[in-house]
C-alpha cells in the first residue's frame, strides 16, 4: 500500500478543525467527569491484564504525587512502564508504515507539539498530553485505518483519560487528579507575566512567559534576580526573558557596561551596540521582525559590532544580504 | 558621551519603528558565500555541492530542537538535502532547491529561496566548546 504523502484541501481543513477540537479538550479547566474517566481507566487496565477499580482522586498533581510517594512502599508495582510498552511502539510503527515523512512531520507540528512540559511522577498528564493521542488517532479517523480495531479503541480510551489532570497507576490503586483550574496563554503559548500560567486546584502551579518555562522569581520578583543567576542560565531565550524582566537598562548599569562600539546595521536597518562589562562582552541587537532585543555574549577580544556578527556566524566569508 | 543605557533605549526605539516580518526573497544576483539570516539561522548561497557531501533524508525542520524558536521549516518536500562528512555542530543541511521554497518561522520573516544550492548553518554561542545557540 502506497504511503500517503499529502492531504487534500478537505483533509487539510479537517485537520485544522480537529486540531481546534483537541486543543479545546486538552485545555479544559472543567472538573473531570469522574465516572467516565474511571471507566476508561478500567478499560485500559483490563487490556493490560491488570484490572483494578480502586480510584483515589486528588485536586492536583502535587497532592497526587505526594500520596503516591508516601504510599509507594505499600502499593507495590507502578504500572507506568507497562503502559508504554504496550502502546508506544505499535502506534509509532503504524504511522511510519502509512504516512510519508513530510506529512508525518506536518501532523506533528499541528497536533503533537507541546510547548511546555512539566515533570513529576504521573505516568500520564491527562489533557496536557492529548497532543500525542490526537497525532496517532487523527490519521486513522480521517485518512485511512492504520491501527487495528483494538488499538483504535485503546486510543479512544486515552482521549477520555485526557479529561483528567493526571494518572498514576499502581497494582492496587489508581491515583487520579483533576485538570488545571486555570490555563493562561498568549499567541498560543503558555504565558502569564503577572502570575502562574497553569494552576491546579491543589495549589501546584507552572510558570511560563512566551511559552518558556521560568520560575516564580522571574515572574513575580524579577527585580530580585542576581547577575549571577542571569549569567548562569544557559538557555538563551530564558536568559533574554530574565534580562528583560530584570530590566535591560538596569542590567547594563549593574554590570557597569561600557560601549565598545555602536553601528547602524545597513542590511536590516537596526542598531547594534557592543558592550563591555563585568568581564563580559555582549553584542546587543534587535530582531528586525519582532523588535525583540537580544544580548549575545562574544569573546572578550571582539572589538566591533561587525566583528561580533562575523564571530556569531563563525566565518569571515560572504556578505550578508538580508535578515529577518 | 552617550551612556550604555541611552544607546540601548535608542536601539529599542529604532527596532520598534522599523520592525517588519514580511517575506523576503534571497537575491538572485547573490554570489557564492553570500548569505541571509533568519533569526539564529544562516542561509548561504553555494555555487556547487561541497566535496564529499552526501544525500541525507529529507527533514522539514532545518534546526534541531523542539522549541518554538527552532521551527525554521521548509514549505514543501521537493528539496534534496545533503550533509558534509565531519560536519560540526554549527553545520546544518545543504539544500538543493529545484523549485522555489520558503523557509518559514513562527516569529521571523519568511525567506523565499529560488533554484540553487544553499548551506544552512547555526549561530554560534559563547561556550568553551562550539555549540549552536540553544533556541
Amino acid at each position: 500500500m502506497d504511503k500517503i504523502k499529502s492531504l487534500t484541501p478537505e483533509q487539510q481543513q479537517q485537520l485544522i478543525a480537529d486540531r481546534e477540537k483537541y486543543l479545546r479538550l486538552g485545555l479544559t479547566t472543567d472538573r473531570a467527569p469522574r465516572a467516565e474517566v474511571e471507566q476508561a481507566v478500567a478499560a485500559v487496565r483490563s487490556f493490560l491484564g491488570k484490572p483494578c477499580d480502586k480510584v483515589w482522586w486528588f485536586d492536583g498533581p502535587a497532592t497526587a504525587s505526594i500520596a503516591a510517594h508516601l504510599l509507594r512502599n505499600n502499593l507495590r508495582e507502578n504500572l507506568r512502564d507497562n503502559l508504554w510498552e504496550n502502546l508506544g511502539d505499535n502506534l509509532w510503527e503504524n504511522l511510519g508504515i502509512n504516512l510519508g515523512n513530510n506529512l508525518g512531520n506536518n501532523l506533528r507540528d499541528n497536533l503533537r507539539d507541546n510547548p511546555d512540559g512539566v515533570r513529576m511522577q504521573p505516568a500520564f498528564w491527562g489533557g496536557l498530553e492529548l497532543y500525542w493521542i490526537a497525532y496517532y488517532l487523527w490519521p486513522h479517523d480521517t485518512l485511512r485505518p492504520i491501527h487495528t480495531e483494538e488499538q483504535a479503541t485503546q486510543l479512544r480510551h486515552w482521549v477520555t483519560l485526557a479529561k483528567a489532570g493526571c494518572w498514576i497507576p499502581f497494582t492496587g490503586v489508581n491515583i487520579l487528579c483533576e485538570p488545571p483550574s486555570q490555563i493562561r496563554r498568549q499567541d498560543g503559548r503558555l504565558h502569564n507575566d503577572t502570575g502562574p500560567a497553569v494552576e491546579f486546584r491543589d495549589g501546584w502551579v507552572h510558570w511560563s512567559i512566551n511559552g518558556v518555562a521560568v520560575d516564580e522569581q522571574v515572574v513575580m520578583r524579577p527585580e530580585s534576580q542576581t547577575i549571577e543567576q542571569i549569567r548562569g542560565d544557559d538557555n538563551e531565550e530564558r536568559r533574554r526573558i530574565r534580562i528583560e524582566r530584570y530590566g535591560w537598562t538596569r542590567y547594563l548599569e549593574d554590570i557597569h557596561a561600557k560601549i565598545k562600539d555602536t553601528r547602524r546595521n545597513d542590511v536590516d536597518g537596526t542598531d547594534e551596540i557592543l558592550l563591555d562589562g563585568d568581564n563580559m562582552v555582549v553584542l546587543v541587537c534587535a530582531c528586525p521582525s519582532t523588535a525583540r532585543v537580544y544580548g549575545m555574549e562574544v569573546p572578550n577580544d571582539i572589538k566591533s559590532c561587525e566583528q561580533a556578527q562575523r564571530w556569531l556566524r563563525n566565518t569571515e566569508r560572504g556578505f550578508c544580504l538580508g535578515a529577518s | 558621551m552617550v551612556t550604555a543605557a541611552e544607546a540601548f533605549n535608542r536601539l529599542r526605539e529604532r527596532a520598534e519603528s522599523i520592525k517588519n516580518d514580511s517575506a523576503q526573497t534571497f537575491p538572485e544576483a547573490a554570489s557564492a558565500e553570500d548569505y541571509v539570516r533568519q533569526g539564529d539561522l544562516y542561509i548561504t548561497r553555494l555555487d556547487r555541492l561541497p566535496y564529499g557531501a552526501s544525500e541525507i533524508p529529507y527533514a522539514n525542520q532545518l534546526a534541531p530542537g523542539t522549541s518554538r524558536g527552532s521551527r525554521h521549516c521548509l514549505s514543501h518536500d521537493r528539496v534534496v538535502m545533503y550533509q558534509i562528512k565531519d560536519h560540526g555542530p554549527l553545520d546544518g543541511p545543504i539544500l538543493r532547491v529545484a523549485e522555489p521554497v520558503t523557509i518559514t518561522h513562527p516569529e521571523h520573516g519568511d525567506w523565499i529561496l529560488g533554484k540553487g544550492i544553499y548551506q544552512i548553518t547555526y549561530q554560534r554561542a559563547f561556550a568553551e566548546e562550539l555549540r549552536a545557540v540553544l533556541d
